[in-house]
């Protein structure tokens, strides 16, 4: 039986929201984009062969959407991850740091990263998604692991020093 | 940190959101809202014309009452139709003495002004366009003046009945001689040289205000004249410029630094560039035949060189072409006040492209898939294509087509036609290309096709007894020739060494002694090479090979052959210029530049080195990429056997698997480009 739409949405709804929320760093623009993608996809009605394909539309798409809607220069604050999680889901520090230090680092690195841990897609994924080859990626999430590393000790290190 | 992200996994789309965009998408898709983009073009240009008719027809002496300005709209806001208009009035009759309008529409560049203008004229001038009264005392008026274009609102660039060309500065009112400031001396050209030139100068919308314009416009045409009517012996402006048509680029943009900007968004190692007549677009050449294929087009604003959008895509094959159109990404990007659009392409192992005739064709020459694959496919053809982007830069199958050639009879039909195997190589500008005939079985001869051909490249090793015809293609008018005639070309024997950077002269190899051929038609000039010269850059007079980990040069005219450079790993730059060497252990990897032997070290991550060490059986990949500056670096496991023997193919390079993505690491180089530039012959 066809998928619906409502189903296709909420098939990639979580994914989607959390790449453009790291993109756009606040749930007004990460939910612009998201809607974006997703009407996008039904009105282009692409030719995907599977399933890893249409991934990899709405990702391409949510990132592009993503990149737009914030080159018009929303001035919205980044979302703390508190809110862009809930108000009623617990934060660990860690986690905050994690995503500050992840909103923090350049798109380049910071997509890779998510996908790779956050969506737990492959580099053969991730290159698909994101046009690169994948030497590209593993390099991308090696050098942005190195980063995201650095930023965090360097957080650290402040915590400790207060 | 794992962990850490394990947990902002319980990051989810709101309900609300998903209920909300499912609803949407639900909805019926509205119709597009016309806007200012949805005008017909048709319509939009006849509005122009007769915006501009109007303006023409004005009496002069409603300006010279009101005293108003003109308004000028934005002349440049269009690609296809530029309109000024100017008046003049003349003091001591107070009568008009001149009053001319003129589009820059490609056909419609040029407005004879018939009446010359005495030195002390008063100018009326309005708009943007700031005319000052001694804008018009032009030095010979008393011949016919083509105003061929205003530029930026305050360059007047024309040329008089003498075919001198000027650029006139109405904001300093200074005059420059442009043969002069391109060839240090007055030089009256013919009008089939300066008038395509100077209507290239215009269409081409390269004039920037904010940067030096006088020196773009010297670098701009002495590198048409040198570069499409060979006079002129400097320089060229863009010799760093590997891979991205440097005579299709402009010269007033900075692509150096453009380029390097946007593959640093865009990480696209390997890119080939698109010049419209608004924005570079370059794209990523994803190497993998049998894989999705995906598209990254970062595309350049032509005129200020800033990175406007970067745009993934995918593409849909095409017998190893893989197509994109940006169009969408583009009026829904940041470009959105751009009416063109543009398309680009994706390119498959094996196949070739060229963009000619500034950017508005693309030339195509790619093997056909089969059902057995693409390589070593007996039953591969070539095909050969051309496809037009006409004046918006886009580049559509439907507007192309495909031949192939005929190897019996030497002709080329607009059908898809049976043809033996073969394979072609392109020279870098695309206007030469040669097959390699191989002898056939059955008596006659085919085209071989060696697998993997990239540019001048070869990763089979060529026989002295291979036949090479060669091909001129579109070089004079830009079309191809009519169906069924015959093929301006000629056949050489031996194996094929280069093209020369200027594409003059054919190098090749005959029972071990280098040949020497003029491109135009194939005659042999070797004694007068080997007397005068003929290449332009000195490593152009070496051939290199690898042997057992060690590269050797061989000189082209002396056939003196020296050690160049031993090493685990070796790479030699696409254009042969510079090559690069690693040895197992060491912590620094060396550049060479292959024609002085100037050289550098790059040293290496100390981390990158430990793995390197501690990994047994490797395999090392270098790749240098021009455009970056960059040197990467990869080695791979290989399992205790000999590790392959990476073909010259370019992607061969890429493909090299990794089992481990720290195992792979890049070097910026800053500083060490120019000791790798291509040097330059002196001259004798």
């Amino acid at each position: 039986m066809q998928e619906t739409p409502e189903e296709t949405v909420r098939r990639y709804a979580d994914m989607l929201y959390r790449v453009a929320l790291s993109h756009t760093g606040n749930r007004y623009d990460a939910e612009e984009a998201f809607q974006e993608a997703f009407l996008a996809y039904f009105r282009k009605n692409p030719e995907c062969r599977d399933e890893e394909h249409r991934k990899a539309w709405l990702l391409r798409t949510v990132i592009v959407c993503s990149r737009r809607i914030r080159a018009k220069a929303h001035a919205h604050e980044a979302l703390p991850l508190e809110e862009a999680i809930g108000e009623t889901d617990p934060v660990l520090p860690e986690e905050e740091a994690v995503w500050s230090a992840l909103l923090s680092l350049p798109e380049k690195y910071r997509v890779p990263l998510q996908l790779f841990f956050v969506e737990e897609m492959s580099g053969a994924e991730i290159a698909a998604a994101l046009g690169l080859r994948e030497a590209a990626v593993r390099k991308r999430i090696s050098r942005g692991k190195e980063k995201l590393r650095a930023l965090l000790k360097g957080e650290e290190r402040i915590e400790r020093s207060l | 940190m794992k962990e850490a992200f394990e947990k902002m996994k319980i990051i989810a789309a709101p309900e609300t959101l998903i209920e909300k965009t499912a609803k949407r998408v639900a909805e019926p898709t509205p119709e597009p809202a016309k806007n200012k983009f949805s005008i017909p073009r048709a319509a939009v240009i006849a509005g122009t014309v007769a915006a501009v008719f109007l303006l023409t027809l004005i009496p002069l002496t409603i300006i010279r009452l009101t005293r108003k300005p003109l308004s000028l709209e934005n002349p440049w806001e269009r690609d296809d139709f530029r309109a000024v208009t100017l008046s003049f009035v003349e003091k001591k009759q107070g009568t008009p003495a001149s009053f001319t309008s003129f589009g820059t529409a490609p056909k419609n560049a040029v407005v004879k002004m018939s009446t010359a203008l005495p030195e002390a004229a008063e100018k009326t001038a309005s708009g943007e366009v700031s005319l000052r009264a001694e804008a018009y005392s032009l030095p010979a008026l008393d011949g016919e003046i083509r105003i061929q274009s205003l530029i930026g609102a305050r360059y007047l660039l024309w040329y008089d009945s003498r075919m001198l060309p000027m650029l006139y500065d109405m904001e300093t009112g200074k005059s420059l001689d442009l043969t002069e400031r391109v060839f240090g001396r007055k030089r009256y050209l013919p009008d089939e040289i300066i008038d395509p030139l100077l209507s290239r100068l215009t269409a081409s919308g390269w004039y920037d205000p904010e940067k030096d314009a006088d020196g773009a416009i010297r670098r701009f045409l002495y590198h048409t004249l040198q570069t499409e009517y060979a006079l002129g012996q400097l320089p060229l402006p863009f010799e760093s410029l590997e891979g991205c048509a440097p005579k299709d680029a402009r010269i007033d943009v900075d692509y150096l630094s453009a380029l390097p900007e946007c593959q640093g968004k865009s990480d696209s190692e390997k890119k080939e560039a698109l010049f419209s007549e608004a924005w570079l677009v370059s794209w990523e050449l994803v190497p993998y035949p049998n894989e999705p294929v995906f598209l990254w087009v970062p595309v350049i604003d032509a005129a200020s060189g800033e990175c406007l959008l970067i745009s993934g895509g995918t593409g849909g094959s095409d017998r190893g072409w893989y197509f994109y159109n940006a169009e969408e990404d583009l009026l829904e990007g940041p470009v959105e006040d751009r009416t063109n659009c543009l398309s680009s392409y994706l390119r498959a192992p094996g196949a070739q492209a060229r963009f000619t005739n500034r950017g508005t064709m693309m030339i195509l020459t790619f093997p056909r898939f089969s059902s057995v694959g693409w390589s070593e496919d007996p039953d591969a053809v070539i095909d050969f294509a051309a496809y037009y982007g006409e004046e918006t830069g886009i580049f559509d199958r439907t507007n192309g087509f495909t031949y192939c050639f005929s190897p019996q009879k030497m002709v080329h039909g607009s059908t898809e036609a049976p043809m033996a195997s073969g394979s072609a190589i392109l020279s870098e500008s695309g206007n030469l290309l040669c097959y390699r005939v191989a002898p056939w079985s059955g008596g006659a001869k085919s085209f071989s096709a060696p697998v993997g051909v990239f540019l001048n490249r070869l990763s089979s090793v060529p026989h002295d007894d291979d036949s090479w015809i060669f091909f001129r293609l579109f070089r004079e008018t830009g079309q191809v020739m009519p169906e069924g005639e015959p093929l301006p070309s000629f056949t050489l024997n031996g194996t094929f060494v280069r093209f020369a950077a200027d594409e003059s002269v054919i190098v090749m190899k005959r029972a071990g002694e280098y040949r020497f051929f003029d491109a135009e038609n194939g005659k042999d000039i070797t004694s007068s090479v080997r007397t005068n010269g003929r290449l332009l850059y000195a490593h152009e007079y070496y051939e290199i090979r690898e042997e057992n980990g060690t590269l050797y040069r061989k000189h082209v005219i002396t056939g003196a052959e020296d050690v160049l450079l031993k090493g685990d790993a070796l790479c030699v730059s696409e254009n042969g210029a510079f090559v690069f060497g690693y040895q197992n252990g060491e912590n620094t990897a060396v550049c060479l530049n292959a024609a002085t032997l100037e050289s550098c070290r790059i040293g290496l991550d100390e981390s990158f080195v430990s793995d390197l060490t501690s990994v047994k059986h490797v395999g090392f990949d270098f790749l240098y990429f021009e455009e970056t500056n960059t040197l990467s670096l990869t080695f791979r496991q290989t399992d205790g056997r000999e590790a392959e023997e990476d073909t010259v193919d370019f992607f061969g390079l890429l493909d090299a698997p990794e089992f481990d993505g720290e195992r792979f690491d890049a070097y910026e180089m800053p500083g060490l480009l120019p000791a790798l530039l291509p040097t330059q012959k002196q001259k004798n």
